[in-house]
């Protein structure tokens, strides 16, 4: 059925083709080549091996996409994919020709049953530690009864940290355990095709590729800020889903309400269902996540190692995965195990980064004096009114739990003794359980701080 | 190990064997060459691990011995070095001193045993064939290899020794160079091996117009050696794709041009190619070949080249770069360019059995 679409619009194309090119190429590069199916505007097109897919794609695609333009009145995504004859029987291929009355516009517009999915990414490759537990609990829950348990869902967190795997992780969820309609594109994919669609005045199909599915799930969903015509467009589908009570799932990298250039309309949606968190992975978790992939990959680093790179490279899971790489193709290269000493040399310009991106004392000092309105002096003076008390407090609780620096050191940096710092690491955490605007304000230095590491 | 060198064979050396040195190695020890001495020998080996070169010189040895020094250093130090002998002596802890009349230098270097071990080859097809007709043929296709790191097959340069006959080439999925040659050997020993651009870069810099160079290639390496050097290199794994059916059968017009005359109007009138529009127009008319480019931000040039030409007029348009480096690479006075029409591939032949394949771009 669907290599009968493609037939119906390659045939034409092939004629008009003919007409263009000579013979001898014609029949080396066009003639080989064999429709296989036609799905969301897309003509996915066979062919023999790579290299005539190569040769193909520099060479005659914009030939091959205007002819199809011209036969079909519409311009068709062109997706050469190597090996034929692997969908559709021959029967149903060479009876195509019978329905060439049938009007192209009537093939079934499928549901983008092609979902990219990375493989990798799934809940059991999820690892889970008290950074993210919150955020893996409610996409399970969400993958389990999509659309009854949280919707929509928002999975804020930086980089690297696990957005894009535990949205993956739903889709895989829901592929796994039901017939859903599963639709997963960045948020610039969605853009895209959003522009296209009024390139091509086929608004309708864009709606309906979009409203018709049972979970949709939006990557980056912070790229839309500015975008005041897909702001509107995502606002209806947002809520034709969301009536016709289907999941969504989105990821951005700050939390709704910071995206600056989003309608408020959007804002207060997205807040809407659940809204979680990805935060930086603990020491802990850090090592089980280094485990964990040198168990796939069938790696043996010593544990000394592993710590060391977990302590090391502490921001970011890809950067971790990274190292874990260069540290075991090292191995396998000089065939004798890593030291400790071989770690450090190899790793030195990540080590180097992370170590700049770690914060200083003076930052958070300096931050957290803007924030109170405060002079820098009065941060570190030996006055004590309340007004600056609290806030110095504020700034070492924060050095304690933003830098991986000692008490002493700390105390240093504020010309105190390491007890002064303890007690004021001791007073805000008991003050920020009954005080809700020292809450406020110390989670909103905690994002402000974490955005500039 | 102790040894009293002359300037120029240890320049000579260095020189065959540094630019296998990737600037920012993997391990340390692959920015330095291996000094192996004996007998009157002294052996200088780099590797990429990739890639790996030797090369022999003459040397007055005092006491055998092997050390690793950094290749790039010590080729700096040793070109400055007035031309005299040289006296190398590396103790024990690697520690090289250097010296040279009243020059000095102590340079520090690492054991030979931390250099990664260089495979010899087993097994697999030999073919011996003179230098000058395979550094001939590599410089006349290796450019046309693509760069495109996503395209890695296409990343090489093709030695298929298949039916009595070398072939080599390259192709970056735009257009192709082909190269052949008659050779004889065994049939059993057909093969083929895609080797690295890195690799052939090195080759051509170390194939001279006289002598032979035996060729191994086994299953996933190949040696070229010649007279005082050897050169290894992975091969590039898979099978490199069927590339005479981009060979059009046959064209309609086969047109003489001289080669110079053509080249420099190109690159004259491809001054006036931008990024936007980096096309040259060639307009084949009676006895009279146009070149013309035109970008709307920059202005226009066109120029004239004599062609002996006798066909309708047809216009087609290529890239300026892709059609001249096989110009620049050639040798020959005459070409023949062949050309069916503005959508068909061009052909560029010479004498020699060479054939370059280059797909038109469109004009708008």
């Amino acid at each position: 059925m669907i290599a009968n679409d493609a037939m119906t619009v390659w045939r034409p194309a092939c004629e008009h083709l003919k007409k263009l090119l000579h013979p001898d190429v014609y029949l080396r590069w066009i003639e080989v080549i064999e429709p296989k199916r036609l799905e969301n505007d897309t003509l996915t097109l066979a062919v023999d091996n790579n290299f005539y897919q190569t040769w193909l794609e520099e060479n005659y695609l914009p030939l091959i996409q205007t002819a199809v333009a011209t036969v079909c009145g519409e311009n068709l995504k062109i997706v050469f994919a190597v090996g034929r004859k692997s969908v559709g029987s021959p029967v149903a291929e060479k009876s195509a020709p019978a329905h060439v009355e049938k009007p192209v516009k009537a093939a079934p517009r499928r549901t983008p049953s092609d979902v990219i999915l990375n493989p990798k990414c799934t809940f059991d490759e999820f690892i889970v530690g008290a950074s993210n537990n919150m955020a893996h609990a409610a996409s399970l829950a969400v993958a389990q009864s999509p659309g009854r348990a949280y919707n929509p869902l928002f999975i804020y967190g930086g980089t690297g940290l696990g957005k894009t795997h535990l949205m993956q992780a739903i889709g895989h969820h829901v592929l796994r355990n039901s017939n859903a309609r599963i639709c997963y594109v960045t948020s610039e994919t969605f853009i895209n095709e959003f522009i296209e669609s009024i390139q091509h005045n086929s608004f309708v199909q864009f709606r309906r590729k979009y409203r018709s599915v049972d979970l949709l799930l939006i990557d980056d969903i912070h790229f839309l800020t500015g975008k005041e015509r897909m702001q509107e467009e995502f606002f209806h589908t947002f809520n034709a889903l969301y009536d016709a009570h289907k999941q969504i799932v989105m990821t951005s990298d700050r939390p709704a309400s910071e995206i600056q250039g989003l309608e408020q309309r959007l804002v207060s949606r997205f807040e809407w269902g659940l809204v979680t968190e990805l935060q930086q992975p603990d020491l802990e978790t850090r090592i089980a996540i280094l485990r964990n992939k040198q168990k796939q990959g069938g790696l043996t680093l010593s544990d000394e190692i592993l710590f060391f790179l977990a302590k090391s490279i502490r921001s970011n899971i890809r950067r971790l995965e990274g190292a874990l790489i260069r540290l075991t193709s090292y191995t396998s290269l000089v065939n004798r195990p890593v030291t400790l000493a071989d770690a450090e040399n190899l790793l030195r310009d990540t080590l180097d980064q992370e170590k700049q991106e770690a914060l200083t004392f003076e930052q958070i000092i300096k931050t957290t004096a803007d924030h109170y309105d405060l002079r820098l002096v009065d941060m570190t003076s030996k006055r004590r009114p309340a007004a600056i008390t609290m806030p110095r407090q504020v700034a070492m609780y924060l050095c304690r739990n933003l830098t991986p620096a000692s008490l002493p050191e700390i105390a240093c940096a504020f010309g105190k003794t390491h007890a002064t710092i303890l007690h004021a690491c001791r007073i805000v955490e008991k003050k920020m359980e009954t005080d809700s605007n020292l809450r406020q304000d110390v989670s909103h230095l905690f994002k402000v701080l974490e955005k500039k590491s | 190990m102790k040894i009293v060198i002359g300037k120029d064979a240890v320049l000579s050396g260095l020189q065959m064997v540094h630019g296998v040195v990737n600037v920012r190695p993997t391990l340390p020890v692959l920015s330095n060459v291996l000094l192996q001495a004996e007998a009157d020998k002294l052996w200088m080996t780099t590797t990429d691990l990739e890639v790996s070169v030797r090369c022999l010189v003459d040397a007055k040895v005092g006491k055998a011995g092997g050390t690793t020094l950094p290749a790039r250093r010590l080729l700096g130090i040793v070109r400055e070095l007035p031309v005299e002998n040289i006296d190398i002596d590396v103790d024990d802890k690697n520690n090289a001193v250097i010296s040279c009349g009243s020059a000095y230098f102590k340079i520090l270097g690492l054991p030979q045993d931390d250099f990664p071990a260089i495979a010899g080859y087993q097994g697999g097809s030999t073919f011996t064939l003179e230098q000058r007709v395979l550094k001939d043929m590599l410089q006349k296709t290796f450019y046309a290899a693509s760069t495109d790191e996503t395209r890695f097959i296409l990343n090489g340069t093709l030695l298929s020794f298949k039916g009595n006959k070398l072939t080599v080439v390259a192709t970056d999925g735009r257009r192709l160079a082909l190269a052949e040659q008659e050779l004889e050997f065994p049939k059993e020993s057909e093969v083929d091996a895609i080797i690295p651009t890195k690799a052939v870069n090195e080759i051509l810099r170390m194939l001279k117009d006289e002598g032979t160079v035996k060729v191994h290639v086994t299953k996933n390496q190949a040696g070229f050696e010649v007279e005082n050097m050897v050169l290894t290199t992975k091969l590039i794994e898979g099978t490199y794709p069927n590339f005479r059916q981009v060979i059009p059968a046959q064209c309609e017009h086969r047109i003489a041009v001289e080669r110079e005359s053509l080249l420099t109007a190109l690159r004259r009138v491809a001054l006036l190619t931008s990024e936007k529009s980096s096309s040259v127009r060639l307009t084949f008319g009676k006895s009279k070949l146009k070149i013309s480019a035109s970008s709307p931000d920059v202005g226009e040039a066109h120029e004239s080249v004599a062609i002996k030409y006798n066909g309708k007029e047809m216009t087609v348009a290529f890239n300026p770069e892709y059609i001249m480096e096989p110009l620049k690479n050639l040798a020959n006075d005459e070409i023949y360019v062949e050309m069916t029409d503005e959508l068909s591939p061009g052909v560029i032949k010479s004498d020699v059995p060479f054939i370059y394949v280059l797909m038109p771009m469109r004009i708008s």
